[in-house]
């Protein structure tokens, strides 16, 4: 039902069960430190990112004419979701969408850690785990909503 | 003639020049090592309380690690340097935050002190504001107010909110395109202490024109937000962010900034600007970067940057009699 990654030669780290009461399985490749999240986790952290923006008057304010589509992709597993941006409101669906002003591609360990707050992109992005394809205004533009959501 | 430059522990040239009639003097070199474009470059030769200056300015054209090997190089060489279109710290009221690609420059450096300017910044600039506000009557309580950009000098941002301009501070909008003008002091401290943490790891770059960029106008800007510019009385901050986006028909504004040349005060009245205050002095038709004043500071003062304090600043600046230099650019 969920894409979880069942490649065989990886290792059960963790177990959740989710809200339809699914188990959930969280596994590791051999020789790496890297844990996948779940698809359904990347959606719960984006959903979460999505909540707090909108209960969020000034930065809806701050954003009113910054319409853009954000399409948020896994390498690590097959997850892909686009968020959308329209007049100061933000929307959440799965799948990708066509001409994203910006592509936020990352791990899903990464991608789940950034939208749920647990770390700031700045320093995946520095370092190479989160790639971000759009214009720099933009780009800078996402980093400081993540900031005023989640920061200090 | 015979010119001989010894150096001595790599802090004083002693320069004799033989052939003109025999002449020795102590000089002070001093360089500004800039992210900025190399056409700025410049030397002057200056006198500050009877010590002889040499100040120079090296551009890069935005090249870091160009700019991390000339630093390297006149390490040990020189007497202060100053690091130019980089800032390394952001002093927001009692918080300083460490801009990583700055401090990436100043750790290049080993011997030589160095500086960022944002010292004297602190210090200097809400000087200048209280001297055009006491003594020429340039600045007004009640006056509207855009400074460009504020996070890179709170101390003139403070000041001028302090004696009751109407402030409009224009980071978000000219930084990332967001059409939310901060109007408080509050405010702008609450963003900072929120979002400056990490935005400080950013690429210099991403946060601050650098190089060729500063040699162009932001066409889409300067159209999008031209109303911020029409509306203020006053432009305030960093010289290569008033000029990336300001429009045409500044008639009357005052413009407040630094690190200005001719061909910018050239570039001021095409644009029809009233009136043009630097905030530091003029050497031979322009006015430094802070960095450089600070890092000619160092130097007479003998310590070590993080030695020196606001009042050291203060009191050199007094017995230096800087004051702010006012150009009408309306009737020349």
């Amino acid at each position: 039902m969920h894409p979880v990654n069942c490649d065989t030669a990886s290792r059960l780290v963790g177990r959740e069960r989710d809200l339809s009461g699914f188990d959930l399985f969280r596994f590791q490749k051999p020789g790496k430190k890297q844990v996948l999240a779940t698809h359904l986790e990347i959606t719960e952290s984006l959903t979460v990112f999505k909540d707090n923006y909108n209960n969020n008057l000034r930065l809806k304010v701050m954003n009113r004419d910054w319409d853009r589509v954000v399409v948020i992709k896994a390498t690590d597993i097959e997850s892909l979701h686009t968020l959308t941006l329209w007049d100061g409101e933000v929307s959440l669906k799965e799948g990708a969408s066509e001409n994203p002003d910006l592509t936020v591609i990352s791990d899903s360990e990464t991608l789940a850690d950034i939208f749920y707050g647990d770390i700031a992109p700045t320093e995946p992005y520095n370092n190479g785990t989160l790639r971000i394809m759009g214009s720099e205004d933009d780009i800078i533009r996402l980093d400081f909503i993540s900031l005023m959501i989640w920061g200090e | 003639m015979f010119l001989a430059n010894l150096g001595y522990n790599g802090r004083v040239n002693i320069v004799i020049k033989i052939g003109v009639g025999l002449e020795v003097f102590l000089l002070k070199h001093v360089v500004s090592v800039s992210l900025g474009s190399s056409r700025r470059d410049h030397t002057v030769r200056v006198e500050l309380l009877g010590e002889k200056f040499k100040i120079s300015r090296m551009g890069t054209d935005g090249d870091f690690n160009r700019a991390l090997e000339v630093l390297r190089e006149l390490d040990g060489k020189v007497d202060a340097i100053g690091l130019g279109g980089i800032d390394v710290y952001l002093f927001v009221r009692r918080k300083r935050y460490t801009i990583r690609d700055g401090l990436k420059l100043m750790e290049a450096v080993k011997v030589t002190p160095v500086v960022d300017g944002s010292g004297l910044k602190n210090t200097l600039e809400r000087e200048v504001v209280r001297i055009l506000a006491e003594k020429t009557g340039l600045l007004k309580r009640g006056m509207r107010v855009l400074m460009v950009s504020s996070l890179d000098r709170f101390g003139m941002a403070e000041a001028l909110s302090d004696m009751g301009c109407d402030m409009t501070f224009g980071d978000l909008i000219f930084t990332m395109g967001m059409t939310y003008p901060v109007r408080t002091v509050a405010e702008l401290e609450e963003i900072a202490g929120r979002t400056l943490p990490e935005l400080v790891k950013m690429p210099f770059h991403m946060l601050y024109p650098t190089g060729k960029k500063q040699e162009s106008q932001d066409e889409a800007k300067v159209k999008q937000f031209a109303h911020y510019y029409h509306d203020a009385e006053v432009i305030a901050g960093d010289y290569h962010l008033i000029r990336r986006f300001m429009p045409d028909g500044m008639d009357r504004r005052i413009i407040l900034t630094n690190t200005t040349t001719r061909e910018d005060i050239d570039f001021l009245r095409e644009k029809g600007v009233g009136t043009l205050v630097t905030t530091t002095p003029e050497f031979e038709g322009r006015s430094f970067g802070t960095n450089v004043i600070e890092a000619a500071m160092v130097a007479i003062l003998g310590k070590l940057p993080e030695q020196i304090t606001p009042a050291d600043y203060l009191d050199l600046l007094d017995k230096l009699d800087f004051q702010p230099r006012v150009l009408n650019l309306e009737n020349r």
